[in-house]
């Protein structure tokens, strides 16, 4: 990721609402649908959340002051948005259903098994994915989005001595989690 | 494992697809639901200018009218007769309606003892007149066998029922039938709770249970379990709990501090009322209840109107102490459905209530409850708010469609108006 990119050097200044809005969907929105994904691992809740994210976007854009970046701001409301479900009663109840009636075919949780015929690069996107979300957010941010840790801590409004403290325990649970699945012929190799 | 997570981003996006997952279809939608959303109706309803002018004019025209009023009545002569004050005598509110929670009938088979019990909560927002009770015995045979087509239940004397209290009673009987089978009690008692001069709740109890000797033997040794044991085996699970292992990634001290709060022994004095027969929403004083309980209630107060919990499901989501317990019903037949569940958060009350319902049911119950605040066809989704308590009902079809199930839902929502955006 470029780091101009990062400090969101992208400028709205002069649009319309209208063009900022389709602007800023042509520039994150691939980005952002695939962050809401890796949070909530249900494309129909990740594309409603999405459009929440836009439409929120959209109502708040007369308040955005041009000197906090703008790839931050957009993030942080994605990533607000997909705790909001995680927390909400629709998502608990969903996760309360699939455990007992186990309809989630094809889902991260059920791929557990079956997994000897699996790519290595499979188990570890299932290993980040069955992450507790505060372990998962920050390897996601840090390692998949390359934000720095003081990015994070901004993004997440948490001090940097925790991001720095959970980005060390969700390392540890992602190896523990990655051999577990049988990774690299379950961590004999690592 | 280092090295993977430097090349973390190329394996995710190859993972979650390797096309694009954001279309032109998905910048489409967005825009169209920017244009039906509310703060664009809004922002071309600025343009009406007549609308504020009205608005003040008619504001005007009743301060003029409050001015006239005022002053006329301070003319007025004081030798006039005062109807008015005459009318205004302080009226004393009584409650006029109590919500059944609980009722069962065990009948032990050798000693031939009808045990009829139950609870009921006054969930008005008044206190009630002293209540008393009595049993109808509404089958012939029954009747005859006992000698009586009713039976009182004794009540304490000037039994009032504080708003949000309840009343537990009980009346065991010796019942002399020849031939007793599982439909001996169907449809057979029915219990009355009434005051002076009104009947505030009645109701048929179906959910019968027949103990066997040993049965009894066995309930009543696990009524005998010391406390001290109980509280040896504070970080244990309860007996009756049922506590989802897989569920629970770590938060393990969470959960021994859950079991902990229904492991006092106040609590658990508390027996099993479940399953429920039927799960009654009802609405007073400006609140949804289910049996008995709403939001906002906390687990103690909710176990002493419910009963002990089915099941304690603990939430992934580690940002706050989620918990859901969960109450069996006989509404439906294969799990989860058969649960009415209540969500904590932080172990503190009550936030959400929910249940399901067939379309049958569910179809009945909005028959019930009125006029509804939003209906949103296209999900078959009805909502009813109260504005005082800021509680919303959300009567929508289930996570499985294939089951034709409706979830019930009961949750405070501060500004439900969102839901009118959505065509």
């Amino acid at each position: 990721m470029k780091s101009e990119e990062l400090r969101g050097s992208i400028s709205i200044d002069g649009m319309t609402k209208d063009d900022a809005i389709v602007y800023l969907m042509r520039c994150y929105g691939e980005e952002i649908k695939r962050l809401v994904y890796t949070f909530v691992k249900n494309w129909q809740q990740a594309e409603d959340i999405t459009q929440d994210v836009y439409i929120a976007l959209y109502t708040k854009l007369d308040t955005f002051r041009g000197e906090s970046a703008l790839k931050s701001w957009i993030y942080t409301i994605a990533i607000n948005k997909s705790k909001d479900f995680l927390k909400s009663w629709s998502y608990r109840k969903l996760a309360f259903t699939d455990k007992f009636t186990a309809n989630s075919t094809g889902s991260v949780d059920s791929a557990e098994y079956g997994v000897i015929s699996k790519s290595e690069d499979e188990l570890l996107y299932q290993a980040v994915l069955s992450l507790p979300i505060k372990y998962r957010e920050v390897i996601l941010l840090h390692y998949y989005k390359e934000f720095s840790i003081r990015e994070i801590c901004g993004l997440l409004k948490i001090s940097e001595s925790t991001v720095k403290t959970r980005l060390s325990r969700a390392r540890t649970k992602l190896q523990g989690s990655y051999i577990h699945l049988g990774g690299e012929r379950n961590g004999k190799k690592t | 494992m280092e090295k993977k997570l430097k090349d973390l981003r190329q394996t995710l996006d190859q993972q979650i697809s390797t096309n694009p997952v954001f279309t032109k279809k998905d910048e489409e939608n967005i825009l169209l639901s920017i244009r039906n959303s509310s703060f664009n109706k809004k922002a071309g309803k600025k343009k009406n200018i007549f609308l504020p002018k009205l608005l003040t004019a008619a504001l005007f025209a009743g301060v003029v009218f409050t001015s006239y009023t005022l002053i006329d009545t301070y003319l007025e002569p004081q030798t006039m007769p005062d109807i008015k004050k005459e009318n205004k005598k302080p009226k004393v509110h009584y409650a006029q309606k109590l919500t059944q929670a609980s009722s069962t009938l065990s009948f032990e088979v050798s000693k031939r003892e009808l045990t009829i019990s139950g609870t009921v909560v006054n969930t008005t927002n008044y206190n009630s007149e002293p209540v008393q009770a009595k049993v109808n015995i509404l089958d012939e045979d029954v009747a005859k066998a006992l000698g009586a087509e009713s039976l009182i239940i004794e009540t304490p004397t000037n039994q009032i029922l504080k708003p949000d209290e309840s009343y537990t009673f009980k009346k065991v009987v010796t019942v002399d039938l020849g031939i007793i089978d599982e439909n001996t009690f169907k449809d057979a008692v029915e219990v009355e709770i009434y005051s002076k001069e009104n009947i505030l709740t009645s109701f048929v109890i179906n959910d019968i249970t027949y103990l066997s000797k040993e049965e009894k033997e066995v309930e009543s040794q696990e009524e005998n379990t010391s406390i001290e044991e109980k509280n040896v085996e504070s970080t244990d699970t309860p007996d009756n709990t049922i506590i989802n292992e897989e569920v629970l990634e770590e938060p393990i001290e969470e959960l021994a501090e859950e079991s902990a709060i229904v492991e006092k022994p106040e609590e658990i004095k508390e027996q099993k009322k479940t399953p429920f027969d039927k799960v009654n929403v009802s609405y007073q004083g400006g609140k949804y209840y289910f049996n008995g309980v709403t939001t906002e209630m906390t687990l103690e107060e909710t176990v002493k109107v419910l009963g002990l919990y089915d099941q304690k499901y603990i939430s992934e989501i580690e940002y706050d102490a989620q918990s859901t317990y969960s109450w069996k019903t006989k509404i439906n037949d294969s799990p989860p459905y058969e649960f009415l569940s209540i969500n904590y958060m932080n172990q503190d009350r009550a936030f959400t209530l929910s249940f399901h319902l067939k379309k049958k049911e569910r179809d009945a119950l909005i028959q019930q409850l009125g006029k509804p605040y939003h209906i949103h066809e296209r999900s078959e989704s009805v909502y009813f708010y109260s504005e005082s308590s800021n509680q919303l009902l959300d009567i929508s079809r289930g996570i499985a469609d294939s089951k034709d199930l409706y979830s019930v839902d009961l949750r405070i929502k501060d500004d439900p108006s969102y839901l009118k955006d959505f065509k």
